[in-house]
């Protein structure tokens, strides 16, 4: 009897050891897969270390969540090409794989560029590439940089799971989400103005007793008889208000680009200025 | 002659005055009389009311001296019963046998009323316009309309000062004119300064205030306006049928009320003279009072009494022209649940609308 509680023992504590340690084992290879790829290539060093590892981290993290490669780069410059092509260019030679976009900056030349390969031609619609031009530019503009990578990331984590459920982010969509947002909120607003206004018409019927303001009851039909009159122009003042600008989308700085990169891979993406 | 009664000469019963006829009506043999026909029987008030000889008496040993001093006693002449009124009353019925008198003392030398306009309104027509009143109010408790009832309804002659008055006066405005127009750079807006003066005069005839302490003035400024154009001189062959009372408040108590209703009357006509501008702002008048005559009437109210929850609710009906006036109870719970049924109704709603737009 005791021989046999002290098998019983020994596998369960054998099965607890092997558990622990196979869970262990998993979690480093996971943690270890997840962060040793570099994903960052600052060559023109535009963040300090400790962004690069958490941009790292961070591109990683949203790559392994959508099975799609994620890269970040600054160049010193784009070569004479046009921002996206150096951008599809500099993905291929990471040797990411097929699907993966990546988001490249160049500081001297004040220019920044957006390739997408694979899935990612699918995800990144014209209207998400301006989207996604709409959101890094403000940052690159102000020199966040840092900032910039970031929003780009969490921007195309957006896209790409949209993109995975089946309806790539569109404006019309975009749109349409905003208008029955704003329909809710018109709604709301209705409602609590209505739900006011209505109720305390209906009490205020019950209150006739009012003293009369005024005696126009028993004024003369002819009204106030004008019996001299004087109109005296005083001064003149004149107050200018500035008309905001228009400021058109073409002179925003982005172009949209895509075709072929130079080892000849399809790819979309656009060029922006800041 | 402390006490009035106006009998039929028909059957000898007591008569009042029928607004639906305009006439004085038997209610024993239905013998009709014409109010002018009895001119006759005030040809005594135009006397001075101090050399009259007044057989009221009081009662010293029921009533304080204070009480007194607002108490009157009156024998009716009809069933020798003692009526015990206001000091104000100036019509009434007997307690005791619920014949009209008049008290036409109250009338009579330099207190008698320069006009009055009759009843053209009876009791019938004041109940019906109570329950006209109710109508289409969503926010009183169902229980005050089928619970409550009238505790009183009198037919009351309430004496009102009538204020006729010539204004003229010099009026003062700053003025604007603004003009705007815009460029590819600036949106511009011109505005010019005037100073605008107006001179010149408006009239007003018989702007009422209540001459009774008795009566809620905002409740009788409430029922206004009446047609001054059915007044007639006055005469106490109307009275009978109806309470009346003599006046307890001076014209000079009541003129701060009726100068303030005049001076929003006056700016607003001056200010309709002041156009072709964007704004024009009073700043400042000089005006004088040219004419000044004042009239003593008494005017065809009637009153409705009703108590609920401890609470007294007055409503005022305007004798001659049917105006009915006289605040509510709220149904707080009601108003509470009309505000969140209209909310969740409009909101959900909304939202179901919107959901539905957004799916197509």
């Amino acid at each position: 009897m005791m021989n046999m509680r002290r098998k019983g023992l020994k596998w369960l504590q054998r099965f607890v050891a092997a558990t622990f340690l196979g869970l262990s084992f998993s979690f480093a290879a996971t943690g270890s897969a997840v962060a040793d790829v570099n994903r960052v290539f600052d060559e023109d060093n535009l963040l300090s270390t400790t962004q690069r590892a958490t941009l790292n981290a961070k591109l990683s993290e949203i790559s392994a969540k959508h099975d799609f490669e994620l890269v970040a780069a600054s160049v010193a410059t784009l070569g004479g090409k046009s921002a996206d092509l150096a951008a599809s260019d500099f993905y291929e030679a990471t040797d990411f794989g097929a699907d993966g976009a990546i988001l490249i900056i160049s500081l001297s030349e004040r220019e920044f560029g957006f390739a997408a390969h694979g899935f990612g031609m699918y995800a990144c619609t014209l209207d998400c590439e301006q989207l996604l031009f709409d959101t890094v530019q403000p940052f690159l503009s102000d020199g966040r940089y840092f900032d910039g990578y970031v929003a780009w990331v969490d921007a195309m984590d957006r896209m790409l799971g949209l993109a995975r459920e089946g309806t790539p982010w569109s404006k019309a969509q975009q749109d349409k989400e905003e208008m029955t947002t704003v329909g809710y909120v018109i709604s709301l607003i209705t409602g609590a103005i209505t739900a006011i206004f209505i109720p305390s018409r209906w009490r205020s019927q019950l209150k006739s007793v009012k003293p009369q303001p005024s005696a126009d009851f028993y004024a003369s039909k002819n009204g106030f008889q004008v019996l001299n009159h004087a109109d005296t122009f005083i001064n003149r003042t004149v107050a200018k208000i500035p008309i905001p600008k228009q400021t058109s989308s073409s002179s925003s700085g982005f172009s949209s680009g895509g075709g072929f990169n130079s080892s000849g891979t399809s790819y979309s993406g656009f060029s922006g200025k800041f | 002659m402390a006490l009035l009664e106006y009998k039929c000469p028909g059957c000898g019963g007591a008569i009042a005055f029928d607004a639906n006829t305009q006439q004085l009506v038997c209610p024993f043999c239905d013998t009709t009389i014409d109010a002018q026909a009895l001119q006759h029987k005030d040809a005594g008030l135009e006397q001075d009311i101090t050399s009259e000889a007044i057989d009221w008496q009081y009662s010293n040993t029921q009533f304080s001296e204070q009480e007194q001093q607002q108490l009157a006693s009156y024998v009716c002449t009809s069933c020798g019963g003692e009526i015990i009124a206001d000091v104000t009353t100036g019509a009434t019925t007997c307690p005791f046998c619920d014949n009209p008198v008049v008290m036409s003392s109250q009338f009579a030398g330099t207190v008698k009323p320069d006009m009055i306009i009759p009843f053209k309104m009876d009791k019938q027509k004041a109940v019906a316009k109570l329950k006209e009143h109710y109508k289409g109010k969503k926010l009183i408790p169902k229980v005050f309309k089928d619970e409550n009832h009238l505790e009183e309804i009198k037919g009351v002659y309430v004496p009102f000062w009538l204020f006729d008055t010539d204004i003229s006066g010099q009026y003062a405005f700053n003025a604007t004119k603004v003009r705007s127009w815009s460029d590819s750079n600036y949106q511009y807006t011109e505005t010019e300064h005037y100073k605008v003066m107006r001179g010149g005069s408006i009239s007003f005839v018989g702007v009422p205030a209540d001459g009774s302490s008795k009566m809620d003035n905002a409740l009788m400024e409430s029922i206004e306006p009446y047609n001054y154009a059915e007044v007639v001189p006055f005469q106490t062959a109307y009275l009978p049928g109806f309470m009346a009372n003599k006046y307890d408040v001076t014209p000079d108590e009541m003129l701060p009320r009726v100068n303030k209703r005049l001076s929003v009357s006056t700016t607003a006509a001056v200010s309709k003279t002041v156009q072709g501008y964007a704004s024009a702002t009073p700043a400042g008048s000089k005006e004088q009072v040219t004419k000044r005559d004042l009239h003593y009437a008494l005017l065809p109210v009637w009153i409705l009494n009703t108590v609920w929850k401890n609470q007294r609710y007055v409503f005022a009906m305007n004798g001659q022209t049917g105006k009915f006036v006289g605040d509510l109870p709220l149904d707080t719970g009601a108003y509470w649940r009309w505000l969140i049924l209209l909310f969740v109704g409009i909101v959900g709603g909304g939202i179901l609308l919107v959901t539905l737009l957004g799916l197509m």
